[in-house]
């Protein structure tokens, strides 16, 4: 297993990558975690004070979990990861195989359009970290 | 169960399991784990339990499997390029069935087919698939072919299928598509049980097409954006604008200066709006001394209004592919009578002639599309002549049909026209915030005044005639009436608008004049000072001022007793010059009376502007300098013609400011 | 919150093996899932990071089969030990009938073991339960290292930091050998029961 070797000028380039995918879209938050819950990048508001440690940490946790559920099932994995709430909605993604990006995002984004520019800018992420698997 | 019972249960509960646990709960094999890899070892082993999973890992232990995020389909649309195709085929030859009550259009749609639409933009909200834009996108025309008589419900679904097509090609061009559509298709399918609600059915068509107005903007072509900066880049090199500008100002604001108008035509029977187009072929001598940003824009307005025309003639969408412009060449700032020119005022910026013409190939190329179709005379009738022929064969009802359509359209084309109109003063504004700033540029900051000016006033009469005249087809004829007025001529402009711009000049000379007072730009005033006994009185009887006046005596030579540009001409020519005594000019534009009366010992003030006309005045007070700071009250003047420049707020005084220069 | 079926006869308990990171929690689950009778326990579920460290939680339910006519169920949890996991900690010791607090012996951990059990019992009270009437009980883990070079607490000082905080009973362990850890695991599962039982099955109070 690599250890996940961040440098300024990759999150640099991660963050900006983030910004214009997403953020520009109108997702109001977007944090790119490892699956142990560590941050690794977060974009968007700066307000709202979201505690982004253990939002990091149970969404791993959660990610965690809903993956056994998928293999207890049969399944590898769930391809969508999505909680809707009455304003806010939460998206989880996988990056590569080390990561996991959240997307929160409000109810003047559709959940179609976060998933496409999630996919987009999994793609770029994973180059920028080098995650692809050969 | 009895209380009695109860506790029996409990304690002898409590003994069983204390025993069972006793039982089961002990190590049947020996085992030891690696604190460092948790990997298991058997010690001994008691029973063939290797079998079962021996590491110690058990077999459901993972988090990081790498699951295969599920690409959209959207990927693909990315590769090709943005092409936000028309996509509105109504054939105008089709039978249209007449309908004036809502009421009918209901049962005229299919419920179901609203009911598909609506789970396909659902579906939508959830997934972008290249298969639910098209699905959607054939569901969209379905419903549009069944209500075409229904204004209300064209005017939504017309944006909607020209935004699912430009998902097609690009999914996630627009962001909020999918949230627009679902409010779309929400509005659509309540207007089919409930057709009185149109309400909602406008509002979910504003929002679409807003959007589509705001991808379209972004997706300028590149070179206009890059001319803008280029355009606004040479600005800031103050000193090379007022060398190199000099000749170039001269023309090109003369030109600029007579043709600044704006004419909207409407023609009654057709109830399209008519424009005039203009060629760039007129207007090349003008054009090749320099184009700002509003020159492209203005060609790419006409190629915008020509797409929506001729896109209306064939039945497609009115908004086009072209980055979306107002759709009509109305906000240029410069246009002979009838057509529209291109402006002059920024010429000065241009360094280099090279660049203005290539800018002015640009914008001709841009413009050059639309032209061609243009040189058809009266190809901007084409639309409406076209409505003509055919409402003439299919009779008055449709034609009422059909003129709906078009108001539709045509407010959507005057909307976006006020857009743009508003983009361009506010990219005007910077510039003339510099010319004020500039010394040496009063004259061209004030063109670029009144060109902001006019294009705002443009902005404001539009957008009266747009909420006044909620463009529908019963009130068509009615914009011969409104939209006429809203042309704006700067001739006959009356706006008072307060400007907080700084003055232009950073030294006046305060003197009276009659019972007001004056202000003379320092740097202007070549002369001050008493002239011979013998001139003195000509001053006030004559109405033009010979140089020669200034001679003390015929030898005495004239250039020492000036100062300032005056005075690096030769002698020969300084003879030969005569400014006109603009004494009465200045008390006729003040609205002062001329008190008539013999000024005792006037005191001459010549003013000279630097490159050629010069005024004489006479005074009889005295002259004191103030100096102007940056955040005195400037108001220029609304005429461009004339002395008076503006007026100045010094203290509690409102001063007159003249120059040669306005 | 213990479940008790009485129409299926079912009764389930969740004991929690909280501690700080790295005391040993997964190491005692570990080894009674491979040690145990298969029969008396499920599938040890784990979510954890690709460092072995819990991300989540581990889960090994244990079965005592029909006693009494009730089928009884304990769910061994785990808590992740990490700092930064303390919300997923409070969701994990949600409806915990009986815990086992693990000290780890290292000298180095000794701050990180009072930490964990300020925390537990904070998060405890978060939940209105009383960590003097839950069943809770100590384990002193990794006391195999007490004979090696490398500094390890005394029990007199592990007593001084965790019992004088918690006054219960304490078992030496050594879980990756396995001293001490079925003996740990009678005694809270015995508690449990007759905790949960003597609530709601017991007479009236």
């Amino acid at each position: 297993m690599a250890d996940l070797v961040l440098t300024g000028p990759l999150l640099e380039r991660a963050k900006a990558e983030i910004d214009s995918a997403l953020i520009k879209a109108g997702v109001r938050k977007a944090i790119l975690i490892d699956d142990a819950g560590n941050v690794v990048a977060s974009c968007g508001e700066k307000k709202g004070n979201i505690d982004t440690t253990s939002l990091a940490a149970l969404a791993a946790a959660n990610f965690g979990a809903t993956s056994q559920m998928a293999k207890l099932i049969g399944e590898d994995d769930f391809s969508l990861l999505f909680h809707k709430g009455k304003n806010d909605s939460i998206h989880f993604a996988r990056i590569g195989t080390d990561m996991i990006l959240i997307t929160i995002f409000g109810d003047d984004v559709s959940l179609g359009m976060v998933r496409l520019r999630v996919a987009q800018v999994a793609e770029a992420i994973e180059e920028t970290f080098n995650l692809k698997s050969e | 169960m009895s209380q009695q019972n109860k506790a029996n249960v409990s304690g002898n509960f409590t003994e069983d399991i204390e025993a069972t646990i006793d039982d089961l709960f002990t190590p049947v094999k020996e085992i030891e784990i690696d604190p460092l890899t948790n990997e298991v070892k058997e010690k001994g082993m008691s029973r063939a339990a290797q079998q079962e999973t021996p590491s110690c890992a058990p077999p459901d232990t993972s988090a990081e499997k790498g699951a295969a995020e599920e690409k959209s389909a959207g990927e693909a649309g990315m590769e090709e390029s943005i092409d936000l195709e028309l996509e509105l085929d109504i054939d105008l030859e089709e039978e249209v069935s007449s309908s004036e009550a809502h009421g009918e259009q209901g049962g005229g749609i299919g419920r179901e087919v609203i009911e598909k639409f609506s789970e396909n933009i659902m579906s939508l909200e959830w997934e972008i698939k290249q298969e639910t834009i098209q699905t959607a996108l054939e569901q969209a025309r379905e419903i549009r072919e069944q209500g075409q008589e229904d204004t209300d419900l064209q005017g939504l679904i017309v944006p909607m299928i020209a935004m699912l097509s430009g998902m097609l090609k690009e999914p996630d061009l627009i962001p909020a598509a999918p949230i627009a559509l679902k409010k779309g298709a929400e509005a659509l399918k309540e207007y089919v049980e409930k057709p009185e609600g149109a309400e909602e059915v406008r509002t979910a068509a504003e929002e679409i097409r807003r959007l589509m107005d705001e991808v379209q903007e972004d997706a300028q072509p590149p070179e206009a954006s890059e001319e803008a900066d280029l355009v606004l880049e040479p600005v800031s090199v103050e000193e090379d604008i007022e060398q190199g500008s000099a000749d170039v100002q001269e023309a090109g604001v003369q030109g600029a200066e007579t043709e600044l108008e704006i004419e909207f035509e409407l023609e009654e029977e057709s109830g399209a709006e008519v424009r005039d187009v203009p060629s760039p072929e007129q207007e090349t001598p003008v054009q090749e001394q320099a184009q700002d940003v509003s020159m492209e824009q203005s060609g790419e307005i006409e190629q915008q209004v020509e797409l929506e025309l001729a896109s209306a003639e064939e039945g497609h969408e009115p908004i086009s592919s072209e980055p979306s412009e107002p759709s009509e060449a109305s906000h240029d700032q410069t246009g002979q009578h009838g057509k529209v020119q291109q402006p002059a005022p920024v010429s000065s910026f241009q360094k280099d002639g090279t660049e203005k013409k290539d800018r002015s190939d640009d914008a001709q190329e841009m413009v050059g599309v639309p032209q061609e179709s243009e040189s058809v005379p009266g190809a901007q009738v084409l639309p409406s002549a076209t409505d003509g022929e055919l409402e003439s064969e299919r009779g008055e009802s449709k034609q009422d049909a059909e003129l709906r359509q078009q108001y539709a359209r045509l407010s959507m084309a005057v909307e976006k026209h006020i857009h743009e109109l508003d983009r361009l003063a506010s990219k005007i504004a910077p510039v003339e915030k510099l010319l004020a700033k500039t010394q040496g540029m009063a004259k061209l900051y004030a063109f670029q005044k009144a060109v902001r000016s006019s294009i705002e006033t443009e902005k404001d009469r539009l957008e009266a005639v747009l909420h006044n005249h909620s463009l529908k087809g019963e009130e068509g004829p009615q914009l011969a009436g409104p939209v006429e007025e809203a042309a704006p001529k700067i001739s006959d402009r009356k706006d008072n608008r307060q400007v907080t711009e700084r003055c232009p000049w950073s030294r006046l000379a305060l003197m009276g004049l009659g019972n007001g007072k004056i202000a003379v730009p320092v740097e202007e005033m070549a002369f001050t000072g008493k002239i011979s006994g013998r001139h003195r009185k000509k001053l006030q009887q004559e109405t033009e001022f010979p140089l020669a006046w200034l001679k003390s005596w015929p030898w005495t030579k004239i250039a020492p007793s000036l100062s300032g540009p005056l005075a690096k001409f030769s002698e020969k020519e300084l003879r030969g010059m005569k400014f006109p005594i603009i004494n009465s000019e200045i008390f006729q534009v003040m609205g002062l009376e001329d008190p008539h009366e013999k000024v005792k010992n006037p005191t001459t003030v010549i003013m000279f502007d630097g490159k050629g006309k010069g005024g004489v005045l006479y005074v009889d007070t005295e002259i004191e300098t103030s100096d102007i700071d940056e955040d005195v009250t400037w108001k220029p003047s609304m005429s461009d013609k004339g002395p008076v420049a503006g007026t100045v707020r010094l203290g509690d005084e409102t001063i007159t400011v003249i120059s040669m220069r306005s | 919150m213990a479940l008790i079926d009485l129409s299926k006869k079912e009764v389930h308990c969740k004991i929690v093996y909280y501690g700080p990171g790295r005391c040993g929690k997964t190491t005692n689950l570990l080894y009674i899932y491979n040690a145990m009778n298969a029969n008396a326990r499920g599938k040890m579920l784990t979510i954890e990071t690709k460092g072995d460290r819990t991300l989540f939680f581990d889960l090994l339910p244990l079965n005592l089969g029909k006693v009494n006519g009730f089928e009884i169920k304990i769910q061994l949890y785990t808590v992740p030990g990490q700092a930064i996991y303390a919300a997923t900690r409070k969701l994990v010791l949600k409806g915990v009938d009986g815990l086992v607090f693990v000290a780890d012996s290292l000298r180095v951990r000794q701050t990180k073991n009072i930490e964990s059990l300020e925390d537990m019992k904070a998060n405890l009270r978060e939940q209105n339960i009383d960590p003097a009437e839950i069943p809770i009980i100590i384990q002193y883990n990794k006391r195999d290292l007490a004979s090696t070079p490398i500094p390890t607490l005394e029990i007199e000082e592990l007593d001084r930091d965790i019992k004088s905080r918690l006054d219960t009973i304490s078992f030496e362990a050594a879980a990756t050998k396995g001293i001490g850890v079925f003996e740990t695991l009678k005694e809270i599962s015995k508690r449990t029961v007759r905790y949960v039982a003597e609530k709601n099955l017991g007479g009236v109070k």
